[in-house]
């Protein structure tokens, strides 16, 4: 038999009670907060695991905020380029418009002047900002207005390649802007161009026009021997004024050992002309930089500043190439060739003038000669170039001299052999359908963006049902390791609050038994 | 008929006897510590006669005290142990809720923190969003300072709890000691009469004293008991109590010492205090609260660090290079802060030694001692205090310094001189969770963009592609000294042009002039593998085409094609910095590279957690110990209260028989009387 203290009766009832109603205050806290783990004691390996999955949760939301941004950021972007194809399409229509041959002068200067509109449209469509005012076309650069016009008044891209993307998964990056570098000014060109520019770091704060490509011929033969840039160089010519030397841009003027391009005195404005190409520099000083980028890409701000400026300036005249009789003495084998048709054994103006009006061929239909009194050759063109090459046959002491090309007259005996008169009407033809082409381009480039942000907007959409999928997951796997089971847990708290009432019940019965009560 | 009523007074005497002493039980049926009594009776011897011996009455030999010393002995080891659970579990408890709690925690503050900067990354100009990151990483800030303030406070209230329970066990020692004089003092003890009473209470005051501390009871001459520390320190021998102080530990003053003075000598015996609720205090510093600094202080330094360096390579909002986030993890103050000398150290005692972090990746917790030997060529070791093994050893240079190289921290001895014993504790990343600060003030100083671009240049005729570029640093990580590219504030020195001579080759040039770009000093030139991701520059810090970046070029650049590497200058709306800032929330850049910030916190939430739940299951268990040895003791000593009504009747109906004898005598001796009026 085991002897029990009275004590122990008690003491032994109490701290069962104890237990008890700790038990279930453990349970009734379960209930109310709904959790089962409270502290990280209740289970420590569940408690890490939901630190983790807490982080897991925040990181979701976060990439689910990001998805939304991601997504309003693209649709902005869709919607300014939408407004910038719209205005590029109402441009081309405009040219076409403006190829009409029936229009007069003042016809495409009206339609100039609606171009000039829908460039400043353009470009207020590119200068977009968003909503935090910051622009959305400028890459890095989100306070610099991506398209800003110079000096000379072109649109120029002033922002970088900067692209800037949104992590909306783990590891999943969905890019949130494009640069105007690739959208407006990355564009290809039907023809070869070059884009002049002075250097930054230049002391002077002299100007270079943008340039025009005077005779694409002789340019795209350069251009296409050597795609290398060009650099113009401002020197002191130790008399007090100033030269200029054109040479390639890995040509290093320290090191010498090259043979420059061209060179000559540099007078402020005055044009200076180099591999077909035409441009000014005003205010320059020794030691300034100007660097022609030459290319085969232009900016469509170009493209339409181009046509305004051909809308505006380029004079339907036609072609008029003047033979002077003074220098046209030409041997008998020397020949003179215009538009593919050659002439030999020509030794007068007036021979060679019959000769060109007698021709059948159909390159000459619209073309015809005439001389003056003095015997000086004039042909005309109204529709297309003239282009004039002689050759030497041989004989010394012939001259055959061509004025009036655009780049540079023909010389036979100074060696010049080839020269083009240009016709304004065939000049205005080729800026239409140029035009037209980098137009296009322009369009072309604007929606291989469009494309991507099409699928850059699928990306997020997928991405956002994935998060939801893996939030709705997460969250499960989270619930199960803290949450309650409260169907288990109620049923806990009844089962252990009987059984206190029990303790209670009996505890009260045993403590009231004492012999002392039958004394 | 004198016979008689001798024979029925010893009875009522003895009976009398009897039921005091079960009066006495009853009354001190709940007196702590008492053990019941019981009273022998023995026959007096009796008058040999003719026909025998006649009885004489009854006589009380001895009133017995019912209790077992091996019981006692159960009572006081399991106490021993479950009061030194208790105060574990009760410490352990706490530092669990502080850890553990949705507020109190660091988890959430952390989660905050980087939810911001992702936030940001979305528009990295707004200066909202960019204020709102500084008010979260002052959040992680305040939450780091105030988890290390909480951890302070407790190990100050252990500290407290510490020396007011050594009070309390000078008082019992001392009540033990007088006691002991008591007992071998009273009287009768000779005659083997105990002093119950004394006994009950001497043994519930070493019962008390195991609560505390646990001791070793050796009973000794003329009853008294010596009580002993765990290794045979003596606390009280017979009359003479030692006294247990505590005082501020000379290898560590955040921690006490245990000290025992005995007749004027004073020993430090920290190690021999074990048990009870000292011992569990003790467990507690140092295998819960000490690694919960050392913890929380690495998530603080590495945060720093990461933030720190990558903010240092980003680029602010006004085109400058980013600056520190927190504050430095190497400032001279913090890194001789990691060092305490012990206070012993023999003089000059002028030893600098300080710890340097010289990679948070691969830092970790512990804790370790410096330890300098042998005079003229001074050896040192290093000794890792939580496996007691050396880790390093060798030799001090002369002249110093001395650098003791380690995982992810250098040692650095810097002067002074060191004597033969000098040790120096060692604490690399205690002090980190109070160290942090905001080093940022302005939200223009978050440095969310990247201080490179590049571009190609318009002219370019192949479909080359050149990427943004991933910075790597700003100063090359073997020497720290500030990389050439990034001396010039405000820009790339100098400016980069990559130009190709051919499809497959290009140089590296100096654009600093574009129109006339220069061959570097010594001429960087490279080849590239058309149609695939050629990376430009090197990562490896030690090539000498170490820049500090790297720039990919794809697709199929023509000869003379050029790209330009600038300083992002204007990049406001360039987020890349601040993606990676981000980022770093989920990147392992701990434990060597095996654990985020977030996982390393909740490591020591799981560690704090499952000592707590240990702790919890060993109180159970110590608490079920100790109630069954209780029980034991109570069997046998408790008072039962029905058992000693029933014994009050028992002697009762006695002493009432014996007056009748004595009645029955007097009836006899008047009968006698009558019969000779």
């Amino acid at each position: 038999m085991v002897r029990i203290s009275s004590q122990q009766v008690f003491q032994s009832g109490i701290n069962r009670l104890q237990d008890l109603n700790s038990g279930l205050q453990k349970t009734q806290e379960q209930i109310s907060t709904g959790k089962r783990v409270n502290n990280p004691s209740d289970d420590p390996v569940a408690a890490a695991r939901i630190l983790k999955l807490d982080q897991q949760v925040a990181q979701i939301d976060q990439y689910q905020r990001n998805a939304d941004l991601a997504q309003n950021r693209l649709q902005q972007e869709e919607s300014s380029l939408n407004s910038a194809t719209d205005l590029i399409q109402r441009v081309r229509e405009l040219t076409v418009q403006a190829g009409n041959g029936s229009l007069s002068a003042d016809d495409r200067k009206s339609i100039a002047a609606e171009l000039r509109q829908r460039l400043g449209q353009l470009a207020s469509v590119s200068n977009t900002r968003d909503a935090s005012g910051e622009y959305i076309f400028s890459g890095f650069k989100g306070n610099t207005a991506p398209f800003a016009q110079n000096i000379s008044g072109d649109w120029v891209y002033q922002g970088d390649e900067g692209q800037r993307s949104l992590e909306i998964d783990e590891g999943v990056k969905v890019k949130i802007s494009d640069s105007g570098k690739g959208l407006f000014v990355d564009v290809p060109s039907s023809q070869p161009t070059f884009f002049a520019s002075a250097d930054e770091s230049n002391a002077s704060g002299g100007r270079i026009s943008s340039g025009t490509v005077l005779d694409q011929d002789v340019f795209n033969g350069f251009y296409s021997a050597n795609n290398d840039d060009l650099v113009v160089d401002i020197n002191d010519d130790g008399a007090g004024g100033l030269n200029y030397e054109v040479r390639y841009r890995s040509d290093d003027p320290a090191a010498g050992g090259y043979t420059p391009i061209a060179t000559g005195t540099y007078t402020s404005g005055e044009s200076i002309r180099v591999a077909g190409l035409q441009f000014e520099i005003s205010d320059a000083a020794a030691g300034d930089h100007y660097t022609l980028q030459t290319s085969d890409k232009q900016s469509t701000f170009t493209t339409i500043e181009k046509l305004i400026y051909g809308l505006e300036n380029q004079d339907k005249m036609p072609a008029v190439a003047s033979v002077p009789a003074a220098s046209f003495s030409p041997q008998g084998d020397d020949s003179l060739t215009i538009n593919g048709v050659t002439f030999t054994g020509l030794t007068t103006t007036t021979a060679l003038r019959d000769a060109i009006n007698g021709s059948t061929d159909p390159a000459f239909d619209a073309i015809s000669a005439s001389t003056d009194v003095s015997g000086n050759l004039t042909i005309t063109s109204l529709n297309d170039d003239l282009a004039f090459s002689a050759s030497d046959g041989g004989t010394g002491g012939g001259q055959i001299v061509v004025n009036g090309a655009k780049f540079q007259d023909l010389d036979l005996a100074g060696g010049v052999t080839s020269a083009t008169v240009a016709s304004g009407q065939q000049a205005f033809n080729e800026l239409i359908s140029e035009s037209l082409k980098n137009l296009d381009n322009g369009q072309e480039s604007i929606l291989k963006v469009q494309t991507e942000l099409g699928g850059r907007l699928n990306a997020v959409d997928s991405t956002r049902a994935f998060l939801e999928d893996s939030s709705v997951y997460t969250k499960g796997i989270q619930s199960d390791l803290r949450d309650v089971d409260y169907a288990e847990a109620v049923s806990r708290l009844s089962f252990q609050s009987f059984i206190l009432q029990a303790a209670q019940q009996s505890f009260a019965k045993v403590s009231q038994l004492s012999l002392f009560d039958r004394l | 008929m004198a016979g008689l009523i001798n024979i029925g007074l010893s009875g009522i005497l003895g009976h009398q006897s009897a039921l005091n002493t079960t009066g006495n039980n009853i009354t001190n049926a709940n007196t702590p510590g008492y053990s019941r009594q019981q009273v022998n009776f023995e026959s007096q011897s009796g008058t040999p006669t003719g026909a025998g011996t006649i009885g004489s009455g009854v006589t009380i030999t001895d009133i017995k005290r019912i209790a077992s010393d091996y019981v006692t002995e159960q009572v006081r080891a399991d106490t021993s142990l479950s009061s030194e659970q208790d105060a574990l579990n009760t410490e352990l408890s706490q530092l669990d809720n502080l850890l553990g709690g949705d507020s109190t925690g660091l988890n959430n503050a952390l989660n905050n923190f980087f939810a911001s900067i992702q936030s940001a990354a979305e528009d990295p100009a707004a200066l909202p969003q960019r204020q709102l990151v500084l008010s979260e990483a002052q959040g992680v800030v305040n939450r780091f300072q105030a988890l290390h303030s909480q951890l302070v406070q407790q190990q100050e209230s252990v500290n407290s709890q510490m020396s007011a329970s050594s009070n309390d066990v000078n008082a019992l020692l001392s009540s033990v000691a007088d006691l002991n004089i008591a007992i071998s003092k009273s009287p009768g003890l000779a005659q083997g009469k105990m002093p119950n009473d004394l006994l009950d209470k001497r043994d519930e005051k070493l019962r008390a004293l195991s609560e505390l501390i646990r001791v070793r009871v050796v009973p000794t001459e003329g009853s008294q008991v010596n009580v002993l520390m765990g290794n045979g320190q003596a606390l009280v021998v017979g009359g003479n109590a030692a006294t247990l102080g505590t005082r501020r530990s000379d290898e560590n003053p955040a921690r006490l010492d245990f000290t025992l003075t005995n007749g004027g000598r004073e020993t430090v015996v920290t190690d021999q205090v074990n048990g009870g609720k000292l011992g569990g205090l003790r467990q507690f510093v140092s295998d819960s609260l000490d690694p919960a600094f050392n913890e929380l202080g690495r998530v603080a330094i590495a945060l720093s660090d990461q933030m720190n360096h990558q903010n240092q390579i980003g680029m602010d909002l006004e085109d400058q290079l980013g600056g520190l986030f927190f504050s430095d993890i190497n400032t001279p103050e913090a890194q001789l802060s990691r060092v305490i000398p012990n206070a012993g150290n023999q003089p000059p005692n002028n030893g600098v030694v300080g710890v340097e972090i010289t990679d948070s990746k691969a830092l970790a917790s512990g804790s370790y001692t410096l330890r300098f030997s042998g005079s003229g060529t001074q050896s040192y070791e290093l000794i890792d205090r939580a496996s007691g093994k050396t880790v390093r050893q060798g030799e001090l240079p002369d002249p110093l310094p001395a650098e003791i190289s380690m995982p992810g921290f250098n040692v650095r001895i810097e002067s002074g001189s060191f004597q033969d014993g000098d040790t120096f504790l060692i604490n690399p990343t205690r002090s980190g969770a109070t160290d942090i600060g905001l080093e940022l003030e302005r939200e223009e100083d978050l440095a969310f963009a990247s201080p490179i671009k590049a571009q190609a240049i318009s002219g370019n005729a192949g479909d080359g592609v050149i990427s943004q570029g991933t910075m790597l640093n700003v100063r090359n990580p073997l020497t720290n000294v500030p990389l050439s590219g990034f001396t010039q504030r405000g820009e790339l020195s100098p400016p980069l042009m990559v130009r190709f001579t051919d499809t497959t080759t290009y140089e590296v040039l100096d654009a600093s002039d574009p129109s006339n770009p220069q061959p570097l000093a010594p001429p960087v030139t490279g080849n590239f593998q058309p149609g695939i991701a050629n990376k430009l520059f090197s990562e490896d810090p030690s090539d000498p085409n170490y820049r500090g970046f790297q720039f990919e070029i794809n697709g199929n650049p023509q000869k003379n094609d050029s790209f330009l590497i600038q300083y992002n200058n204007g990049g406001i709306s360039d987020n890349r910095n601040a993606q990676i800032l981000g980022g770093l929330a989920t990147v392992n850049t701990m434990n060597g590279g095996t654990q985020s910030f977030n996982e390393a916190y909740g490591g020591l939430v799981e560690r704090v957690g499952v000592q707590t739940r240990q702790s919890q299951l060993d109180l159970d268990a110590g608490q079920a110990l100790l109630e069954q040895s209780t029980n034991q003791r109570e069997a046998m000593s408790g008072v039962n209260l029905d058992e000693e009504a029933g014994r009050l009747i028992q002697y009762q109906a006695a002493y009432n028989a014996s007056a009748k004898v004595m009645s029955v005598a007097q009836d006899l001796f008047n009968t006698l009387l009558t019969t000779f009026r």
